[in-house]
């Protein structure tokens, strides 16, 4: 029997299963992509049947190549399926009424390289008909978050992959949006910017944003996530809950606090008889993020170089 | 078709693209390049053309006004390198990058495009300025307007008022003469009139040849002024306009186009043309529109407005198209395309060019060139170049937009 323990209790929007009106909808979605002159065919989407209530954190995983991308893009009105329909907060993806109440990280971070972060924010503000003062402000409130503070006037071609990630993110919670499509948003990420990711999906959730999470690392997006999808060649091999999915017979990951050398040779002693046994045992402590704010606050990091 | 985009975000999102089309750096080469052609270049090349009677301008000033003349050509060449392949690439860009910041928000293609559109236009207006800033043509002639005026030649002091007579070539032999008339014509005080001839080599390397101007009564308005065409060049008489009768009459005779401009007049009437080939060889009176009448210039800023004007119609408008056949093909063929429309519409016939001269952006950009490079002040651009760089525009708008039904790549 599978056992999964949750850690975190937090509260999370209505799952999947609950009865709520879908924030996105996908039917029968493909989308082919002709190659060489139109001879050749890539079929990057097969047949897409999804649905994800609004409040919901979906988590798309599956490997390269498998689509997520594509559906991402699909449901950001950025492409057009080849045929089946998408809806977007109950309108056509690529209308104005979509694309006014939701975001999208896109995967490759193409922002304007031209422009310093401030003046991107401003840009992407207006183009989504944000007053310039609201723009500026939630604007800078937002680089401080993602911790672009210091770095606001610099050019954004001069910033590092993972710099331009955190801007990514920062552009899309610009607006407030009521869907967030997020397209491999931990890629350059280091621990503090994966502490930043999860302070905004968890800000998203609290408001009841519907958010979509793709990518080819499972660890990176389940424990954000109510729902998941896995992709494989364009087609939904399996949904559901993480608990669900992600759960294995016969094994049960505990992570435990307070034990020494002695406790946990008692639990194995326990352990033994019952037929059971520890198959892996990682040392506890620090984790990068808590190493990297240390370093960060020490008296050292801070003097001039 | 309504533009779909917030006025703030499509001011923003223009003046983005401007910087992309023309960054810091490149105005500052182009600046640099136009300004090395303008000081060393060109001015060698100048050779009197005519060795007669006539007396043109061949002085420093305007040597050095030829040397900033190819300079701007020059610097403008650079500047529609600069800026036509990049409006090409536009679409190019939306699919493979832009598009995912661009098309995820709440903006319609066409508000963005025409947004972008005119992000390159104000790069155009850089280029412009920069390349007649370096070169200081404009200024150059205007100084050239008193300078030489001071030195006795009158000419340099003149803007050109109008362009008229035939639209093809006349040949003439030794003893033949070609008479234009203009019906009603006004002639400012002070003006010249100029006819542009060539020596054909038919027989001798050069031709003699006689220009007179008579009134309707016959009686000479000028002086006969004789001139050797060796090459191709102008022959010119001072005109005196207090003898020019009032005579009153319609514009549309046989091969007379309407003079394209008007100038305040002083003096109205009809006035006959005569240009006597006196031998050895044959010369030609090159169409079209040979017979042009100067006067002295009403306001300099004018010359700038007439290259400025001309330049600026011709980049936006092959900036234009660049971006419609660029979202259909690659940007490089999209290039190639307008440059060969470009070349289409140089070659026109000469009665063709004359239709095209009051609406085709760009028309007549070489000769206000010539004319800058001869000191003189150029006529003002049409305002039918600005409505036909308009419909340039619209047309690679509706070309671009017809292709971007999707922000990512189609294919």
């Amino acid at each position: 029997m599978g056992i999964l323990i949750h850690v975190e209790s937090k509260q999370r929007g209505a799952g999947p299963g609950a009865p709520a009106e879908p924030a996105l909808e996908a039917r029968g979605v493909t989308r082919r992509f002709r190659l060489g002159l139109g001879l050749r065919a890539n079929d990057a989407l097969r047949g897409i049947d999804l649905e994800v209530p609004r409040g919901a954190t979906l988590g798309l995983v599956g490997p390269n190549g498998s689509g997520k991308s594509t559906l991402v893009r699909l449901l950001a009105g950025v492409d057009r399926p080849t045929s089946g329909t998408l809806r977007v907060l109950d309108a056509e993806p690529r209308s104005r009424a979509a694309r006014q109440r939701s975001a999208y990280l896109p995967e490759d971070s193409p922002f304007p390289g031209e422009l310093s972060a401030t003046a991107a924010l401003d840009l992407l503000g207006a183009l989504s008909g944000l007053a310039r003062k609201d723009a500026r402000a939630r604007g800078a409130a937002l680089l401080e978050r993602v911790g672009l503070g210091a770095a606001q006037r610099a050019p954004l071609r001069a910033y590092s992959r993972g710099m331009l990630r955190r801007f990514g993110l920062a552009q899309a919670f610009l607006a407030a949006p009521e869907v967030v499509l997020l397209d491999e948003p931990t890629a350059g990420l280091d621990a503090l910017g994966f502490a930043v990711l999860d302070d905004l999906l968890g800000a998203a959730s609290a408001r009841g944003a519907t958010v979509v999470l793709a990518s080819h690392i499972l660890s990176d997006v389940h424990a954000h996530c109510d729902h998941l999808a896995v992709l494989v060649a364009g087609r939904v091999a399996a949904t559901g809950p993480p608990a669900t999915l992600l759960a294995t017979d016969g094994r049960v990951r505990l992570d435990i606090d307070g034990l020494d050398e002695a406790g946990l040779a008692a639990l194995d002693a326990w352990l033994a008889p019952r037929g059971a046994r520890v198959t892996a045992r990682l040392p506890g402590g620090k984790g990068l993020t808590e190493l990297y704010r240390g370093a960060a606050s020490a008296p050292a990091a801070q003097a001039p170089r | 078709m309504r533009p779909d985009i917030d006025p703030r975000g499509a001011c923003l999102l223009a003046l983005l693209e401007a910087r992309r089309a023309a960054p810091l750096g490149l105005l500052a080469l182009l600046f640099a390049a136009t300004l090395t052609a303008a000081r060393f270049g060109g001015a060698a090349q100048l050779e009197p053309a005519l060795a007669g009677l006539v007396a043109l301008d061949r002085g420093p000033g305007v040597a050095a006004a030829a040397a900033r003349a190819s300079a701007a050509t020059l610097g403008l060449a650079l500047g529609a390198l600069m800026l036509v392949p990049h409006a090409a690439g536009l679409a190019t860009r939306w699919r493979h990058g832009d598009g995912d910041w661009l098309g995820a928000r709440p903006v319609g293609p066409l508000g963005a495009l025409a947004a972008s559109l005119l992000g390159i236009a104000l790069a155009a207006c850089a280029v412009v300025t920069v390349v007649l800033g370096a070169t200081g043509l404009c200024a150059a002639t205007q100084g050239a307007t008193s300078g030489d005026a001071a030195e006795g030649s009158q000419a340099s002091a003149r803007a050109l008022v109008w362009r008229a007579g035939p639209s093809g070539h006349v040949l003439l032999h030794a003893g033949e003469s070609f008479v234009h008339r203009l019906p009603d014509v006004a002639l400012p005080v002070g003006a010249a009139l100029r006819v542009r001839l060539q020596n054909t080599v038919e027989g001798a390397p050069y031709g003699d040849a006689e220009l007179r101007v008579v009134d309707d009564n016959h009686a000479p308005l000028s002086a006969p002024t004789r001139a050797r065409i060796v090459r191709r060049t102008y022959a010119e008489v001072p005109l005196s306009a207090t003898g020019a009768p009032h005579a009153r009459g319609s514009l549309k005779t046989s091969g007379s186009p309407p003079p394209e401009r008007d100038a305040t007049p002083t003096a109205r009437g009809g006035l006959d043309v005569v240009v006597t080939a006196l031998g050895p060889g044959a010369i030609a009176v090159l169409g079209p529109r040979p017979i042009e009448l100067w006067g002295p210039p009403r306001a300099p800023w004018r010359a700038d407005l007439a290259l400025a004007g001309r330049a600026l119609a011709l980049l936006i408008a092959a900036a234009g198209l660049a971006a419609g056949f660029g979202a259909w093909v690659a940007a490089p063929l999209a290039t190639l395309g307008v440059a060969a429309l470009a070349l289409a519409f140089a070659a026109l016939t000469p009665e063709a060019a004359a239709l095209a001269a009051t609406w085709l952006p760009g028309s007549g950009l070489g000769a206000a060139l010539d004319v800058a490079a001869e000191g003189r002040l150029p006529a003002g651009a049409p305002p039918g170049q600005g409505v036909g760089a308009a419909l340039s525009v619209a047309a690679g708008l509706a070309l671009a937009r017809a292709a971007l039904r999707s922000w990512r790549h189609a294919a």
